[in-house]
């Protein structure tokens, strides 16, 4: 008798501890991420135009960057709109991880490309931190 | 564990156990909710900044843009 309820009792430890950890699942994960490498990206376009404007950037330069950042986003958009077809708690499918370091390495060309200063470190260092 | 503790433990896991299970269930569907919210806002935000690079882009197009040649007039032609 004491023994069943000693393992009722862990049932449902395990129960709880189960049901916590699913709370978190790679959905949501990845949702943060996802959060994370956007704000990377528009620091990083924030970044470029300033650059731009200050001239320290051609306006050929300014144009390939552009197109970048664009394809960047829309990458960006298609991983967010994979992740939010994800079940509650699934895994977001394998074509997720390509267009995410895809879209990473066009956001770390443009951030290259930047003149020295605080708006490129600040959108490396949100790159670093960020990533889907 | 001392054995004194285990009907404790017991009657509070089988009161409280399901009542626990249930928040737990409701916060992950708060959890998912929030998911969907922060999704759909990053696809508006991604929208808007492609929007604002394409404006940019014409722009730029626009200053790259050879200038059409105007024909010069002679002087007293």
């Amino acid at each position: 008798m004491r023994i069943q309820r000693a393992s009722r009792v862990v049932g449902l430890l395990v129960a709880v501890a189960l049901a916590a950890a699913c709370a978190h699942g790679p959905k949501h994960v990845a949702t943060a991420g996802s959060a994370g490498a956007q704000g990377a990206f528009l620091l990083a376009r924030e970044a470029e135009q300033r650059a731009f404007d200050a001239g320290a950037i051609t306006p050929e330069k300014h144009l390939e960057l552009l197109l970048k950042l664009r394809k960047a986003f829309t990458l960006h958009q298609d991983a967010a709109k994979l992740i939010l077809a994800t079940p509650p708690k699934g895994s977001p499918p394998s074509e997720y991880a390509a267009m995410a370091a895809q879209a990473l390495v066009l956001i770390s060309d443009v951030i290259d490309a930047l003149p020295a200063g605080a708006p490129k470190n600040r959108a490396a260092s949100a790159l670093v931190k960020g990533g889907f | 564990m001392p054995p004194a503790l285990i009907p404790i433990l017991t009657t509070i896991f089988e009161r409280g156990g399901p009542a626990l299970l249930q928040l737990i269930a409701l916060a992950n569907a708060n959890g998912e909710a929030n998911d969907v919210a922060e999704l759909n806002r990053q696809i508006a935000a991604d929208e808007v900044a492609k929007a604002q690079i394409d404006r940019e882009i014409e722009r730029v197009r626009a200053l790259l843009a050879p200038v059409p040649a105007t024909p010069i007039e002679e002087p007293g032609a």
